[in-house]
């Protein structure tokens, strides 16, 4: 994206092994972000602990850098999770792309 | 009913299932999961389970299955973690057993939800998991074993989406 907001798409299940694939990857696109970060989940069909922390590492290790991450798209039962465990009031979830974007403006 | 205790009707009595019963045995090694996965993906197609508790049974069989996993180990060898599911009309129980360390999830102090991403807690969501989307968590320690039983409800009512109250874990 063209103002500063990097957004990341995931795909597939983010268990423990679905997680351990892609750990790297994510944390090294959030870690050398010089950006806010939009985390897609249209595309991720279940959600557990592992997963749950990949995202919370991330987001506090952004947040050190005074950025910040939100939630986007997430399928109604992965939403559930975030939701249960509370995570999502301090990694805010979205329903679409544009209100995500939004949210990441400065006021 | 006749003299010779056959029962004659002329309503015909149509067969039902009223349980059934699945069984799958897997090592303790992460390398195990997508099998697990598999098995409930299966079964989950088979019975034509609606994915909302589809998937409230894949979340908690995962998160307690990787816990005996990561926690329950008790030698280097490899020891079996035995996982049965029955299915009935109104629930499905999932049991899961090992011989791992006595470890009861039911004991695990809970989690605070987090106040602010400095003070957050990045692990340790498993066992929360587990109690809020499950409907009945019931540990037992049976001689060498650990046998943790998870209950989960086909009532409408039980589908509600989960909320900060955990159900009570029964000891």
């Amino acid at each position: 994206m063209n103002d500063g907001t990097m957004k990341i798409n995931l795909l597939g299940r983010l268990d423990i092994v679905g997680t351990n694939a892609i750990d790297l990857r994510f944390t090294s696109l959030t870690a050398t972000s010089k950006a806010k970060v939009i985390v897609d989940l249209s595309g991720v069909d279940f959600l557990a602990s592992m997963g749950v922390r990949l995202l919370l590492s991330n987001a506090k290790a952004l947040g050190l850098r005074g950025r910040k991450m939100v939630i986007c798209k997430p399928d109604p039962m992965v939403r559930k999770v975030p939701e249960a465990t509370g995570t999502d009031a301090i990694i805010p979830l979205y329903d679409d792309v544009d209100s995500a974007h939004q949210a990441l403006k400065p006021p | 009913m006749n003299g010779a205790g056959l029962e004659i009707s002329d309503k015909p009595r149509y067969a039902t299932v009223l349980s059934q019963r699945f069984e799958l045995s897997v090592t303790n090694d992460a390398t195990e999961l997508p099998r697990l996965t598999e098995w409930l993906t299966d079964i989950a197609r088979r019975l034509g389970l609606p994915r909302d508790i589809a998937f409230r049974l894949d979340l908690c069989l995962h998160e307690a299955v990787s816990n005996v996993m990561n926690h329950g180990k008790r030698a280097e060898e490899p020891y079996p973690i035995e996982v049965h599911l029955l299915s009935e009309s109104d629930s499905l129980t999932l049991e899961i057993e090992d011989d791992g360390i006595p470890f009861d999830p039911s004991s695990v102090t809970e989690i605070p939800p987090p106040s602010s991403l400095a003070e957050a807690k990045v692990g340790g969501w498993g066992i929360p998991l587990i109690r809020r989307f499950a409907d009945r968590c019931h540990y037992d320690r049976r001689g060498s074993r650990n046998h943790l039983v998870l209950l989960f409800r086909r009532a409408p009512e039980s589908e509600a989406p989960p909320n900060g109250a955990p159900p009570p874990a029964d000891r």
